[in-house]
């Protein structure tokens, strides 16, 4: 095969895989484990309380935690809202969940997190360069971090409280 | 013709092959000046694109020749793949900072009835996008003229009529006006980045 053919062949694989990802991940339960570290999370903070990756892993107490990139355009996002705040004042989920917001106009975050009532810590990712790290590839989507820090789960489209639950428990047991 | 078929064919809420036209996509090769984007051969002038954005403002690609241009084709409430396109389009503007003024991005609309004046005003301050990229929208006719001149697909689909099945693909305009690199929906920004600065001195 030609390069040129490979590289055609590369796209359309590529295209065809997020595609798929972005039309049928948004029912998605998980995927398997990369087992990398995560990434720093954004500095700029946009609600609740301040947060780092140090402080959700903290917050953790030794227990794997939640990443959860979002945006105020994202529709699947509103419909994803209200379960993660649920989750997050559950005793599984409680300070064990940072959302990011990524590349968004900040007026538009602050009025998604007011209409939601979000009460977890929530960061922005305006230029969208800690989100590019993490490759997300659709929002929302959630990654699941062991106690240190690793990447084990990345759940891509809406979650539920019991996905989300189930994601935790999965990691804690492995 | 099969390799430019399936070149050509984007993301997008599923993939949908372009139509045919004047799209003139017969090969893919990567040079050492482009690392990651597909070229165009053989090279040609872009295909007019003369459409009016959301203020009602006339915007003709031509108008832009000194500076890269990247035209994709979306629509403001496209679901999953456009919305990260333009994120990660956005992120590429701030990559590649104060070089970022050599750089135009045009959004061409595949939702006529969709995309008004009120959808995209809101869709570009939600992107950060208000004054940086041009939006272009018009009535089905002038837009299935662009479609058809760019060789792209745009149909609603017929099971769920509120998505539009269209290619989902970033094509890279050079400064003196070729259409030179094409980009799947899933590229890097810093692919854009890079090649930026080169297509706008090509």
């Amino acid at each position: 095969m030609s390069r040129g053919a490979r590289l055609a062949v590369t796209i359309v694989l590529g295209c065809a895989a997020i595609a798929a990802l972005a039309v049928f991940g948004l029912k998605s339960s998980g995927s398997p484990a990369k087992g990398r570290r995560a990434p720093q999370l954004p500095r700029e903070h946009l609600a609740g309380a301040p947060a780092s990756l140090a402080s959700l892993l903290g917050g953790g107490h030794g227990r794997p935690s939640l990443v959860v990139f979002w945006a105020s355009w994202c529709d699947p996002c509103k419909a994803e809202a209200p379960a993660l705040e649920r989750f997050s004042q559950s005793p599984e989920g409680h300070g064990r969940l940072v959302g990011v917001d990524w590349s968004d106009a900040r007026s538009g975050a602050s009025a998604f997190v007011r209409q939601y009532g979000w009460t977890f810590p929530v960061l922005r990712d305006g230029e969208g360069t800690v989100g590019n790290k993490y490759e997300i590839a659709v929002l929302p989507t959630t990654f699941v971090l062991d106690s240190s820090g690793h990447i084990k789960r990345t759940l891509r489209g809406p979650q539920t409280e019991a996905s989300l639950r189930q994601a935790l428990r999965a990691v804690e047991g492995a | 013709m099969a390799l430019a078929a399936a070149l050509a064919a984007g993301c997008g809420s599923s993939s949908k092959s372009p139509t045919q036209g004047s799209t003139t996509a017969a090969s893919a090769a990567s040079t050492s000046k482009f690392e990651s984007a597909g070229i165009l051969e053989p090279v040609r002038q872009a295909p007019p694109l003369q459409l009016k954005n959301y203020l009602g403002q006339p915007v003709n690609i031509d108008s832009y020749r000194g500076k890269a241009v990247l035209v994709t084709f979306v629509y403001t409430h496209c679901p999953d793949v456009c919305p990260i396109m333009i994120g990660n389009l956005h992120l590429a503007q701030h990559l590649l900072g104060t070089e970022a003024s050599k750089v135009q991005i045009i959004a061409v609309s595949v939702d006529p009835k969709g995309d008004t004046p009120k959808t995209v005003a809101h869709f570009l301050t939600a992107h950060q996008q208000t004054g940086k990229m041009q939006y272009l929208i018009g009535n089905t006719k002038e837009l299935a003229a662009a479609w058809k001149a760019w060789g792209v697909g745009a149909e609603r689909d017929a099971g769920n009529p509120d998505v539009i099945e269209h290619s989902g693909l970033v094509y890279g305009i050079t400064g003196s006006g070729k259409r030179l690199t094409i980009y799947s929906a899933n590229f890097k920004p810093a692919e854009i980045a890079h090649d930026v600065p080169l297509l706008a001195a090509d």
